[in-house]
Parts: structure tokens; C-alpha cells; sequence
């Protein structure tokens, strides 16, 4: 039997670390009572989690990469939604701490930075655009299924694609 | 939209029917139709069933009384789209998005396909398939037709393949996991490049039983989403 990249893939998911659940539970402690080594704390854990998150993307790289089928670039996408919806939360969080001002800035740059946030901005809208293209790439292979029978052109028909081909060319 | 406009478009959108020196062009691209950095967009042109016979995927326009030929996409600049004359009706430019996908990503629907391809005739020895990086007279190109190599039209689209890009745009595939030279550059599929050549020209530049360099499944599916993101509509996600 042979194995797929999708029977192989299943790397350690950072929303699933101690890290991301430590960070979690600090930054609703942080935000009850602005204490330093509590923000220390959700800081570290933050980047604990940060870490993960990065060796986790290039896993899933790599494994997007050696992807032969569908089967397989469905499972790396389905790891990238499962783990976004895990970011919007910790994202949510990163936010409610923009409103606490600390350092000359604001709770959430501290903790966090501002390069990582927008880092794990990126990462939620680049999935969910991977999301939509694959849902419209699911829609036309339904409409190519329902509605395409014929497909080959006839001689005539070549004879006058190549000919409208070279007119175009000539005129451009 | 009725009747024809002379002043220049405020914005350029998909399925908006152009008058370019006298011919109709169909703008087939969504994404990057408001993004200044690229000053040239595809558009089809439009031909009237007495002028040329509909092919499968062609789309009926009928406020311009055509349809739009998508085997013959060109890239046209931006600044000749000012004459518009019509647009696309909702269902029409559904089916212009639908039907585009499908020219870019048939191979991508189900690995099934690619079994069923076609038997080459005897006079045609080389099948070609996206994701084929073959050596044109115009340089290093990627196939990326899906439709074309599935039915074996004689034109095929292809895309260059450039060599460390300095400004990468969305539409720039890194296929560095798959093709890579000694000097150890990043490669990238140049999507919004794409242009046509026929097909005997593409495979008479390939050399005899030299094996032809092929990306794997994955990257050719980063170029199919790219093309997703080029003609579909995605534009809201951005």
C-alpha cells in the first residue's frame, strides 16, 4: 500500500502547545490586573507559541511542496483552516490588549510585536483567500461535470482557432 | 449598462466589453484590474457566430452579440480600455469566471483526469502537460493550459519562468521546490505573463528523448490558485 503526503502529514499544531493555552489564560489575567511578570509571562508564552507557529508554516510548506493529489493538498489546506480559526482567537485577544496602554505604547505591541501581529494577520487572510479559491475551483469542476460533454475541436475548427491565433498575432 | 461611453472608465471590471481600434475585447481578468503596478490586464476578444464557430468554453455576451473567445486571451494595457461599449450580464459573467477556472485548473479537478487524457496521434508523439517547463524561442516557459493539453488544442498557454525576482507580485509562483539550477536562484511562474504559442512550435523545441523538466502536483496547484485568484472572484478577500 502506498502512502500519501496526506497519510504523512500531521505536524504538532501550536494552538494545540502549552504555550498558546499559557498565553490565553495570562492575557485574560493581564487584562484583570496590569501586573509585570504576568505581562512577562503572556510574553513569553506568546513567543513559546510564536516559535511553533513559524516551524509549523514552514512544515506545511514542505508539505504543499512534495504534495502529489488533491487528497494531499486538501489535508495541508485543512491543517492552515483548522489553525486559523485557532489565530482568531489569539488575535481577538491581541486586540482587547491594544486598548491597554504600557511601555509609551500598548500592551499588545509588547507582548507580541508589531511584525508578529501582522505576521498572524497575514497568515488568517492568506487562508482565507486559499479558502475561496479552492471553493470556486470546487464550483467550476461541478459546472465542468454537469454541462461539458464534448470537448474535442474537429479539423475545422483548429484550422480556424489558428488562423484567428496568427490574424490576432499580425495585427498586435 | 446600454449604449456606448466615450470617457475613460473610472475603473475596469470584469466582463466590461471594450472597442479597441474597431474589434471587441472582453476583460477576463479580476484581480488585478485596480492594482497600479500592473499596467496590463487579459481581455478576450469578441467574435459574432456568423464571424467564427463557438469552441466549449467560449461565453455568450449577448449585449455585444457574441461570444468571448477564451482560447485566444490577449494582454491588452490598460490605457487602450477607455472605449467601453458594454458589459456582461450577471449569469454570463459567472460563467466567464467558471469557465476561465476551468481552462486553468481541469487537471486540478481530480488526479482521475489525467488518466483519461486523450491518446496522442501517431503524427504527435509528445503529449504536453501543465507543468511542463520547456526552453521556448522566447525563453524558459511553464505550461500552464490545463484545457488546451486536456483536449490538445493546437494553442497551448504558457507563462515565463524568471529567475530572482526582485518585486514579487501575488501572482509571481515560487516553483523553487521543484525547478532549480546550479547557481542555486528562485524560480517563479510569472502568471499574469501568460501568452500563446502553438502548440508544434512548443514541442519542436523539445530535443529528442531529453526528459522534460515537470513540476510536482503541489506547485502546479499553487499556479491553478493563482489563476483562481486571477480570473475568479476573489477581490473581496484581498
Amino acid at each position: 500500500m502506498t502512502t500519501t503526503t496526506a497519510d504523512r502529514f500531521s505536524p504538532f499544531d501550536p494552538a494545540q502547545s502549552f504555550e498558546f493555552k499559557a498565553f490565553l489564560f495570562f492575557d485574560w489575567l493581564v487584562a484583570t490586573v496590569k501586573v509585570r511578570i504576568l505581562v512577562e509571562l503572556a510574553r513569553l508564552s506568546f513567543l513559546g507559541f510564536f516559535d511553533r507557529f513559524e516551524s509549523f508554516l514552514d512544515e506545511l510548506q514542505l508539505a504543499e511542496d512534495e504534495s502529489t493529489s488533491e487528497q494531499d493538498i486538501r489535508a495541508v489546506l485543512d491543517q492552515k483552516i483548522k489553525l486559523a480559526k485557532n489565530i482568531e482567537r489569539l488575535v481577538t485577544s491581541l486586540e482587547s490588549m491594544r486598548g491597554v496602554s504600557f511601555k509609551k505604547s500598548n500592551l499588545a505591541i509588547y507582548v507580541a510585536g508589531k511584525e508578529r501581529i501582522e505576521m498572524l494577520g497575514n497568515f488568517l487572510k492568506s487562508t482565507a483567500l486559499e479558502q475561496g479559491v479552492e471553493e470556486q475551483i470546487e464550483e467550476a469542476k461541478t459546472d465542468f461535470l454537469s454541462t461539458f460533454a464534448r470537448r474535442k475541436l474537429t479539423r475545422e475548427q483548429r484550422a480556424l482557432l489558428i488562423e484567428k491565433y496568427r490574424k490576432l498575432s499580425a495585427s498586435n | 449598462m446600454a449604449g456606448t461611453l466615450n470617457a475613460p472608465s473610472p475603473e475596469i471590471r470584469q466582463g466590461d466589453v471594450y472597442d479597441i481600434d474597431g474589434s471587441l475585447w472582453i476583460v477576463a481578468d479580476n484581480f488585478p484590474n485596480d492594482v497600479s503596478i500592473f499596467t496590463d490586464l487579459h481581455c478576450a476578444p469578441v467574435f459574432s457566430t456568423d464571424d467564427y464557430p463557438t469552441l466549449d468554453l467560449d461565453v455568450r455576451i449577448s449585449r455585444a452579440g457574441g461570444f468571448a473567445s477564451l482560447g485566444l486571451l490577449r494582454k491588452m494595457n490598460k490605457a487602450t480600455l477607455t472605449k467601453i461599449v458594454t458589459d456582461a450580464s450577471p449569469s454570463e459573467l459567472r460563467s466567464l469566471r467558471t469557465n476561465l477556472i476551468t481552462w486553468f485548473a481541469v487537471f486540478s479537478f481530480d488526479t482521475d483526469l489525467v488518466t483519461t487524457l486523450p491518446p496522442a496521434p501517431l503524427n504527435e508523439p509528445v503529449s504536453l502537460l501543465p507543468g511542463m517547463v520547456i526552453t521556448h524561442k522566447k525563453g524558459l516557459v511553464c505550461v500552464v493550459d490545463h484545457w488546451s493539453c486536456y483536449n490538445e488544442y493546437p494553442l497551448v498557454y504558457v507563462a515565463p519562468v524568471a529567475a530572482d525576482l526582485e518585486a514579487l507580485t501575488l501572482l509571481d509562483v515560487d516553483i523553487t521546490s521543484d525547478y532549480r539550477d546550479l547557481f542555486g536562484k528562485r524560480f517563479y511562474v510569472r502568471t499574469h505573463d501568460l501568452f500563446q504559442v502553438e502548440r508544434d512550435q512548443l514541442t519542436d523545441s523539445l530535443a529528442p528523448n531529453k526528459p522534460i523538466p515537470m513540476l510536482r502536483y503541489g506547485a502546479t496547484r499553487r499556479i491553478t490558485r493563482t489563476f483562481a485568484l486571477k480570473f475568479g472572484q476573489l477581490g473581496l478577500l484581498l
